[in-house]
């Protein structure tokens, strides 16, 4: 009895979490404008779709160049942040480290809104370096996190050896706590790569035509028509995310077995 | 912990550039949504003449319709019809008036009479109500629009029923939230323990759709939503198939569409939390419930279940807080009456031009989810539950 | 270390050098959907070609505020735009938009009145009104009033978000004559009318915000009728599918191409206004999107069958012409008003 309830409501619930997407990418390969199954036979025209008609190319570009500056800056600006933060006391961490992650629980929209009107003040409307502007402060939170997370993980023994043998405190940091974190900048540029690339809300407040990214054509597309080129591209973003799974895979086991 | 100099001035020195873009890019623009949402200065410095004439007294008298007259024709062409617009945001016709007034004010006698004699509409005590709060350089009408909150003539306040749109606005986001919480709780839970307590086979499977799913773009996983839940979509179609049903039903652009997008969006958000708390309970306790007589289900409820509850607590508060921001889902799921604050935001910025009411009501959504934070870090204090639980980045 | 932050800081900032240089394609940006379709067959694509240039497209939702950003920020991105004729008048008196020397426009002979503003070129003329799938509805309705007859045709009926277009569409349909409309609606009590009328079917309302979605709905038959825009209706009839468009109290308003004001293409965009405006490509539009042409001479290149589907000549006998200037006084509060209704 209580196997049964157990395995039935872990079947639905499993279903109910990978059958979406599994049922409705594979229509990124069906021969008719229609999204809808039996598949009429298999093609690659949609993805012809997509590498020629205007919008969707220019705006992978776009985003690819965004979500790279973005890496570029939030690793600069939260890895930084996470080093500064480690070596202060433990108040100073406190209140650096709420400040640092912060922006992860503020409401997109309300970044937005905030970020649309600040940056049209400074004279930065809309384009690039907008969105890599609004985009770090969505990515400096993770790379902020998973740098942290690194340092405090070592051991604080090879510290303490160190120390021993005289070392001074910023010394025995920048020769011996940041090598062995370096896998903790790796992910947060991963994180911040991803966080950027698939970003929709804020970018839509800030973005202009020239600067327009993947999701934001994907967005608008949506409310126009659905066509078989939008679920070529929900599949494209779903193997970016599968790759970065994979990368983020192989860098934890590298750290497991480093530390 | 003594602290060599260099050491803190190596600490400064990496500080000072995180600490400098986090205060330009985020915490400025943020402040000035605050700032926005009282600002008036885009009226008042407009009429520097009436604005001076009603700091002294409220009467509206010839030298009142004379500052109002010089200040209109001080003016360019285009900022008459941007203040007209900004008026017009308050009482209906007052671009218009503002604009022929402007338009003309060099032949209107600069009296009131004069005023009334080109429109009769200067007669009215509300246009002058709506220009002279206007002209003050610090408004509160977005705050009074956003809760329904009126200034009375007498100086009193009153709500107006029926004007309390935002707050019932609210209300509903509040309600969507709920209801997207309670489902995938109840959709997560089984998912987070086959993940903390299955033959590893089952943990492995499990765990990578979850994560899978966590690291999907919400745009890409609703877009898959949006194609299942069409009229002539798959699901109706499947749905015919199997005789269930002989009409499609409607299934997108109302609140089931909304409802079941955002629990599967969100769905990770209230899983990872709970496998957190879930690994942490022993197995041996369970087994000593069973080898003490209690059978499966009664040892599930009154061993396991209140154990895991903090990882429910934490799964569920997540998922409510990030549900109270969503805007791409119920945009592109739900109907007109299904549309959460962050709608209402974005459309008065991007079809209003108001930002007075965006800022307001991004504020109002600020609050919220600040003050649920911080009610969640009491209870946490409160219960005893300190140990936060990892952040999802590390269970990845 | 030090060195790879130099590094990373070096290509940060080639990478936004690289995009602050050279000039950019002219900016169109559209209502989207199969609209878009058309105008870029019969405008963009060829205007292109002929001047040997390149152009991007992107979609407009409404409103003024990327325009209005544009001018703020000094940063115009877009070089042409299609807007309601509301958006066109508070954009132009604000000086959002470029102002159009008429004395250079070759064609403005050929083109009605109302297409004629200060800062754009009316260029389609669109129907709305009553449609419905003529399959299944039984007795074809015969007027705007059968709309609200919930006995005769129960089911779901479908309309535009917010109060444009619905409010004239209800007071019609309550027997208001269109010559009186916007006296009615200019009181008090006229704008209570109009939602007494919508609260006698609200309980069975659906709205959308896409002209794409109330054919959808129709052809499928979620809803029994629906208010529409004329041209979706005719190209749903034309792959096939049961629709009718009622020619009786349709609303006829015009969309206006403009210039957002300082765009650096500008040169270009007046000379698109001149091409957009053409009889023989408006032609070629409308018989792609049976919307109206501004040009009087267009009708004449089309086909009679063609022609029959506009919103022109004897379909807009018994229409309406859509206030601009109403809308634009009072839009703010019965919006409001609007919101509420639908929320409670």
């Amino acid at each position: 009895m209580s196997r049964i309830i157990y395995w039935s409501s872990l079947v639905f619930a499993f279903f109910f979490l990978v059958a979406p997407l599994l049922i409705v990418l594979p229509l990124a390969f069906n021969d008719s404008s229609f999204l809808t199954y039996p598949m009429d036979g298999f093609t690659f025209r949609w993805f012809e779709v997509f590498f020629t008609a205007p919008p969707w190319l220019a705006s992978l570009m776009n985003s690819l160049k965004v979500a790279l500056g973005t890496m570029i800056v939030a690793l600069l600006v939260g890895g930084m942040a996470a080093m500064g933060t480690m070596l202060m006391g433990k108040w100073g961490q406190l209140v650096l480290s709420a400040l640092f992650v912060s922006p992860i629980v503020i409401p997109s929209v309300v970044l937005g809104v905030a970020m649309a009107y600040a940056f049209g003040r400074m004279g930065v409307g809309g384009g690039y370096l907008s969105l890599v502007m609004a985009h770090t402060i969505l990515a400096a939170p993770l790379v902020f996190l998973s740098v942290m997370t690194s340092l405090k993980g070592l051991d604080p023994e090879l510290d303490r050896a160190a120390a021993s043998m005289g070392a001074s405190r910023w010394y025995r940091f920048q020769t011996v706590t940041l090598p062995l974190a370096m896998p903790g900048f790796a992910t947060g540029a991963l994180f911040a790569f991803i966080t950027s690339f698939d970003e929709v809300v804020v970018a839509l407040f800030l973005a202009s035509p020239q600067s327009q990214t993947l999701p934001i054509t994907l967005f608008s597309s949506l409310r126009d028509r659905l066509e078989p080129t939008i679920v070529v591209v929900a599949l494209l973003l779903s193997i970016v995310s599968c790759l970065f799974i994979i990368a983020l895979n192989r860098l934890q086991k590298r750290g497991e077995t480093r530390n | 912990m003594q602290k060599a100099p260099s050491t803190l001035l190596a600490a400064i020195t990496l500080l000072v550039l995180p600490v400098a873009v986090y205060i330009a890019l985020y915490l400025l623009p943020l402040i000035s949504i605050g700032g926005l949402s009282v600002d008036n200065g885009a009226l008042s410095t407009r009429f520097p003449a009436l604005s001076a004439h009603f700091s002294d007294s409220a009467e509206v008298d010839d030298p009142a319709a004379a500052a109002l007259l010089s200040d209109l024709q001080a003016m360019a062409k285009k900022d008459r019809a941007e203040v007209g617009r900004m008026f017009n945001q308050e009482l209906g016709g007052m671009r218009s008036l503002i604009i022929d007034t402007g338009n003309e004010a060099d032949e209107i006698v600069p009296t009131v009479a004069g005023l009334t004699a080109f429109d009769p509409r200067w007669g009215d005590p509300a246009i002058w109500d709506v220009v002279r709060r206007n002209v003050e350089p610090i408004t509160w009408r977005h705050f009074q629009k956003a809760t329904g909150v009126k200034p009375g003539a007498d100086g009193g306040y009153s709500i107006a029923p029926g004007d309390d749109i935002y707050l019932r606005i609210l209300l509903r986001t509040f309600v969507i939230g709920l209801q997207v919480t309670l489902l995938t709780l109840l959709i997560g839970y089984p998912l987070a323990y086959a993940v903390a307590t299955g033959s590893s086979r089952v943990q492995a499977i499990v765990l990578m759709a979850v994560l899978l799913s966590f690291w999907t773009s919400i745009l890409v996983r609703t877009t898959a939503w949006v194609v299942l839940l069409q009229t002539n979509g798959l699901l109706n179609g499947f749905l015919i198939w199997l005789n269930l049903i002989t009409e499609p039903l409607q299934l997108i652009f109302n609140r089931f569409g909304t409802v079941v997008a955002m629990t599967h969006v969100l769905l990770p958000f209230a899983i990872l939390p709970m496998i957190n708390v879930m690994r942490t309970i022993p197995p041996a306790q369970a087994q000593a419930s069973r080898s003490l007589g209690a059978g499966p289900i009664e040892t599930f409820l009154r061993v396991y279940f209140p154990q895991s509850l903090r990882g429910v607590a934490v799964g569920g508060g997540t998922v409510f807080i990030l549900a109270l921001g969503f805007y791409v889902t119920p945009a592109l799921t739900g109907g007109p009456g299904d549309q959460m604050l962050s709608y209402y935001i974005a459309d008065f910025v991007r079809k209003g031009l108001n930002w007075g009411m965006a800022s307001v009501l991004s504020l109002l959504l600020l609050v919220c989810v600040v003050g649920l934070l911080v009610t969640g870090a009491l209870l946490r204090r409160a219960f005893g539950w300190n140990k936060a639980a990892k952040p999802e980045a590390e269970a990845a | 270390m030090v060195r790879h932050l130099k590094l990373a800081a070096v290509s940060a900032v080639a990478l936004f050098a690289a995009q602050a240089a050279g000039a950019r394609d002219l900016v169109i940006a559209g209502w989207g959907g199969n609209y878009q379709d058309a105008q870029r067959d019969a405008y963009f694509q060829p205007f292109a070609t002929e001047k040997g240039i390149k152009f991007t497209e992107t979609t407009y939702l409404g409103g003024l505020a990327e325009v209005k950003t544009m001018a703020d920020t000094g940063d115009v991105t877009w070089d042409l735009v299609i807007v309601e004729g509301a958006d066109l008048q508070v954009g132009c008196d604000e000086g959002l938009f470029e102002e159009i020397d008429w004395d250079a426009v070759p064609l403005k002979d050929q083109l009605v009145k109302d297409a004629i503003q200060p800062c754009g070129v009316g260029n389609v003329v669109i129907g709305t009104g009553l449609a419905y799938n003529k399959d299944t509805i039984g007795e074809a309705p015969a007027n705007l009033g059968d709309f609200f007859n919930t006995e005769k045709w129960p089911g779901k009926r479908a309309m535009r978000t917010g109060p444009k277009f619905n409010l004239e569409l209800a007071l019609m349909a309550d027997g208001v004559k269109p010559e009186e409309i916007y006296t009615v609606m200019n009181t008090p009590e006229g704008i209570d009318r109009a939602f007494a009328k919508l609260d006698t079917i609200k309980k069975d309302l659906q709205f959308w915000d896409a002209g794409a979605q109330p054919v959808e709905w129709l052809a499928a038959n979620n809803v029994v009728m629906t208010f529409s825009y004329n041209a979706r209706i005719t190209a749903a009839k034309r792959e096939g599918k049961p629709l009718e468009f009622l020619w009786v109290n349709p609303i006829y308003s015009i969309d206006a191409w403009a210039i957002p004001a300082n765009s650096p293409n500008k040169e270009l965009a007046f000379e698109f206004l001149n091409y957009a405006n053409d009889a023989a490509r408006q032609a070629e539009f409308s018989k792609k999107m049976p919307y109206g042409p501004t040009n009087i001479e267009t009708p004449a290149l089309m086909s009679p069958e063609d022609a029959a589907e506009l919103p022109a000549g004897k379909n807009i006998e018994t229409g309406l012409f859509f206030s601009d200037a109403f809308w634009i006084d009072h839009n703010d509060a019965i919006s409001e008003r609007w919101n509420n209704w639908v929320t409670q």
